[in-house]
């Protein structure tokens, strides 16, 4: 029996240090997809958000308004192909994950429906993650870009309740403009909450139904 | 409870058990940092269930809980 806990074992224990990164494997294969996606000069833009908030309205539309750019998209949702059907409608190349018990997409998720989409050379290729505020902070896909989309019939301090996700991003999109009349929620407040949170990080409010600032969408796209 | 814990205790039981090369995987320390968006309490929870069937089954979880954003696997214990 081991003296120091009871296991069973006759022989001593060891101790091993590791002091690594949990997520190190997801990071390394994260890297790999960022290398192959930059040889292939794709640029991969992660979708963020609550479930809700728009993002596949807003692609459906981003991917109409960009007629001259070649789009690809990889869905992702805990179920159904109901997503990638909505883009598929549009003319884009598009695959589905469905994570199943899983609440993000990871590197070795996006590798593989990068694997089955193919994109050409040069695309544009958009990851919608499932939709969450929380997990998919955390994982690294390897994409150029994060944005994260809240909507304005969410509440105005969501950049507070939900800091991971809002300082990993590169742009913050609050998306249903049009409803702002209707709603209680204050966009002033909601910049300062985003700046509070993360300095560097871009706001655009937008409509993606009626179009309000799309053309800003655009050009930090290009 | 949000499910990365899962995912994150999944990727703690790999690597331990990668770096055990066979051996059993008696006790595991992490450092889970405040900022890290880790809940230690479901930490604990999921750990288990991602050591069912391994060679970190049944093995003890330490959690070293810092102010920062780091997310370690620091040590463990195989015999």
């Amino acid at each position: 029996m081991c003296g120091t806990c009871g296991c069973g074992h006759d022989h001593p224990h060891e101790e091993i240090t590791l002091e690594q990164k949990v997520l190190a494997r997801n990071d390394r294969l994260a890297e790999e997809n960022r290398a192959l996606l930059a040889a292939r000069g794709i640029r991969a833009i992660n979708l963020m958000s609550s479930p809700g908030s728009g993002k596949t309205t807003l692609l459906e539309r981003t991917i109409v308004d960009l007629a001259g750019t070649t789009v690809a998209v990889i869905e992702g949702d805990q179920e159904t192909f109901l997503d990638a059907e909505r883009i598929q409608r549009t003319g884009a190349p598009v695959v589905q994950v469905n994570t199943g018990a899983g609440c993000h997409l990871d590197a070795a998720m996006l590798r593989d429906a990068y694997e089955r989409l193919q994109p050409v050379e040069g695309s544009l290729l958009f990851v919608e993650n499932v939709g969450n505020l929380v997990c998919p902070a955390l994982f690294d896909l390897g994409e150029a870009g994060k944005v994260v989309i809240i909507s304005v019939t969410e509440g105005t301090d969501k950049p507070l309740k939900y800091p991971y996700m809002f300082a990993a991003a590169d742009l913050v999109l609050v998306n249903k403009l049009d409803l702002l009349p209707y709603v209680d929620f204050d966009l002033g407040a909601c910049r300062k909450y985003v700046a509070t949170v993360n300095p560097k990080a871009e706001l655009i409010a937008v409509s993606a139904t009626r179009g309000d600032n799309l053309s800003r969408w655009y050009e930090w796209l290009s | 409870m949000t499910m990365h814990e899962l995912a994150i205790a999944e990727s703690i039981v790999d690597a331990v058990c990668e770096r055990a090369a066979g051996r059993t995987v008696h006790r595991v320390t992490v450092r889970i940092g405040a900022l890290s968006a880790v809940v230690p309490d479901a930490m604990r929870f999921c750990f288990d269930l991602a050591c069912e069937g391994t060679a970190a089954e049944g093995a003890v979880l330490d959690i070293d809980v810092t102010a920062g954003p780091e997310l370690l696997v620091v040590s463990m214990e195989v015999g």
